[in-house]
């Protein structure tokens, strides 16, 4: 199981190394290309015009012994973007998210359909670049046909920090940590190990810390 | 300054790992009944008719249908007449869910007990004979007996920390121990034990064969001797699945469905019985029918049931080999309760979804031959003497049926409301 503590000081590290890196490799050392940022070892970062990209973002668990209390979250994520500047881009996208959550000792799987707009700002130029990012959507919850999982559509938002990896190639890799809220509301009904019925409406707000994997072409 | 933004980051982002919002749980509350056994045992067996409330296993005599009512004990009606059948007596027996009858003898669970009652005469049941504490010891609670639960229905708020669920399942041990060894009602909401002519119903927690009476809990097989001495507890099989819920009788076996599987058990020991074989399927309710060399199982489920899932269908297994059985074939059904096999037809109950009948000529390959929708029947079961009339349990009662034209069309005789 992922530890909280152990990622936030890992990505925390990775952050901090790479400001002071950071010192010594800014822009003033590299050179506009053909709406990139071009450095010296041809590695760049575009930063003009049209892209695309997909991710994958894991829920990272609570690190309580209790495993009551361990939330599980698998976010599949595509979107399309637009870069205005070196600085700020603008995304729309569609994902397909669950998340286990637990409240009261009941367990409730939920699965989402996400629409979402959303946007990005890089707080430096630097060869990895670091940046912050929102987006709000609007989750539609599985057709009332679906056997196990039956709960409404849901307002959805996430933020983050992440940092984008330089490349020479058309794509570039990146990763975040992500704070993503979903609300949902649903019905789930319980058996328990003799058979009696226990039914459960649940009205409830999915907080959950999610790590991001992802590739972004131009 | 930027590493103190990071870490503010990071500290908003950390508080942020649990989930928010409430639980609306809707249970059935259940609270301990305590009586003294000995007073339960020593009650008077024959009582005045009443209205059928809760009705549970259903059984069809040559002349005589018996009516469960649900905890307290069996109706009789005299149906000599089918067109006007006449309740005639109740017969006394606290906490029965589940019964069988071989022979004018009905063998019931009752609390801790098995009785054999003889019904020779439908107006004065006789106790025939008890095995005592047959599926636990008696428990007790600060010194009382413990001889039921009483259920009521609960809805309550839950706030996100509410440990609610964490003291069920702590605080109930003596619910958990109890009801995991008395035995519990049937997956279906009425249905039949069997018929005058030795069919056996297919959704049954007691059966007889061989001389033995075999009981099954939710995970374990209760087997009690019936011989000169009367009823005698021979052995307990504590374990033979989960969720278990139905036996029926074939030649030297035993076919015991659970929500997971059917499993084989060879009975050529009455007493000993050993498992053949283990057929896995989906989970869902199971009833069993085998027939000579095949099985029909009908799988069922529905959301927010005691049966979830989405598996509603009828499987043909090859039985000839007991310990290497085949599917054969998979049908889709609706929602398949229990079944029946008269002549060359397969009747299944749909429930809501109405009375299917397959020809079953080819034993392996049943073909559907009508489907009946304003019919709603959980079970169906033919009549013991009268040929052309067949019996079904609905959500409104029992119905009487005469088939037409080999079951091209079902004309309505007479039905018991409730």
């Amino acid at each position: 199981m992922l530890r909280i503590k152990q990622i936030i000081l890992a990505f925390m590290a990775l952050l901090y190394a790479q400001g002071v890196y950071a010192q010594s490799d800014t822009l003033d050392d590299s050179t506009y290309d053909f709406g990139a940022i071009k450095y010296d070892t041809y590695k760049n970062h575009d930063i003009y015009g049209f892209h695309y990209g997909f991710a994958m973002a894991i829920g990272l668990d609570d690190s309580s012994p209790d495993s009551t209390k361990h939330l599980a979250a698998v976010h599949l994520d595509s979107y399309l973007g637009w870069r205005f500047n070196k600085k700020f881009s603008l995304t729309s996208g569609l994902g397909f998210e669950f998340n286990e959550s637990r409240i009261s000792g009941f367990r409730f799987d939920t699965q989402f359909l996400t629409l979402h707009l959303g946007g990005r700002y890089n707080v430096l130029n630097t060869k990895y670049m670091p940046y912050i990012y929102g987006r709000l959507g609007y989750g539609f919850g599985p057709p009332q046909e679906e056997a196990l999982v039956d709960h409404d559509n849901g307002v959805n938002y996430q933020a983050g920090i992440g940092l984008t990896f330089p490349s020479h190639k058309s794509h570039k890799y990146f990763i975040a940590l992500s704070w993503h809220q979903q609300q949902a509301r649903g019905a789930e009904s319980f058996i328990d190990s003799l058979g009696n019925e226990i039914n459960t409406k649940y009205d409830i707000l999915i907080n959950r810390l999610v790590i991001k994997f992802g590739m972004e072409f131009r | 300054m930027k590493n103190l933004l990071l870490g503010l980051i990071a500290i908003t982002i950390i508080s942020c790992t649990e989930d928010y919002g409430t639980v609306e749980v809707t249970y059935q509350e259940a609270t301990a009944i305590y009586g003294d056994i000995e007073t339960i045992r020593s009650q008077s067996l024959n009582e005045t008719v009443r209205e059928i409330i809760n009705p549970g296993k259903i059984y069809l005599g040559n002349d005589v249908i018996l009516i469960g009512e649900e905890q307290e004990g069996i109706h009789v009606i005299d149906n000599s007449d089918p067109i006007n059948p006449t309740s005639v007596n109740f017969i006394n027996i606290p906490g029965n869910k589940e019964f069988f009858v071989k022979d004018n003898k009905i063998y019931a669970e009752t609390y801790y007990d098995v009785v054999k009652i003889d019904i020779s005469d439908m107006y004065n049941a006789v106790l025939d004979s008890r095995a005592e504490f047959v599926f636990q010891d008696l428990w007790k609670n600060d010194e009382e007996t413990l001889i039921g639960f009483s259920y009521k229905e609960v809805t309550t708020k839950l706030d996100q920390n509410d440990d609610f669920y964490q003291q069920v399942l702590a605080q109930n041990e003596i619910y958990l121990d109890y009801a995991k060894n008395i035995i519990p009602k049937s997956a279906l909401p009425s249905s039949f034990a069997g018929s005058g002519s030795n069919v056996s119903g297919t959704a049954n927690r007691v059966t007889y064969t061989k001389e033995h009476v075999y009981i099954i809990g939710n995970n374990s097989m209760y087997i009690v001797a019936d011989d000169s001495q009367g009823l005698n507890k021979v052995d307990k099989k504590p374990y033979i699945g989960e969720g278990v819920e139905t036996i029926f009788p074939f030649e030297d076996n035993l076919y015991i469905g659970s929500r997971s599987a059917v499993n084989i058990y060879n009975i050529s020991d009455p007493k000993q019985p050993v498992e053949a074989y283990e057929f896995d399927h989906a989970t869902a309710c199971d009833p069993v029918l085998p027939a000579d060399g095949v099985a029909y199982v009908t799988l069922r489920t529905a959301d927010f049931s005691a049966c979830p899932g989405n598996t509603n269908s009828l499987l043909v297994l090859d039985t000839r080999n007991i310990h290497d059985v085949d599917q054969k074939k998979e049908i889709a059904m609706s929602s398949p309760f229990g079944m029946t096999i008269k002549g060359n037809d397969l009747y299944i109950g749909e429930g809501d979804n109405g009375l299917k009948i397959f020809d079953i000529s080819d034993k392996y390959k049943p073909e559907l031959k009508r489907s009946i929708d304003n019919i709603k029947a959980y079970d169906v079961i033919p009549h013991p003497t009268i040929s052309n009339l067949i019996l079904t349990t609905g959500p409104d009662g029992v119905s009487q049926y005469i088939v037409n034209d080999n079951g091209e069309s079902l004309t309505l005789q007479s039905s018991i409301s409730y």
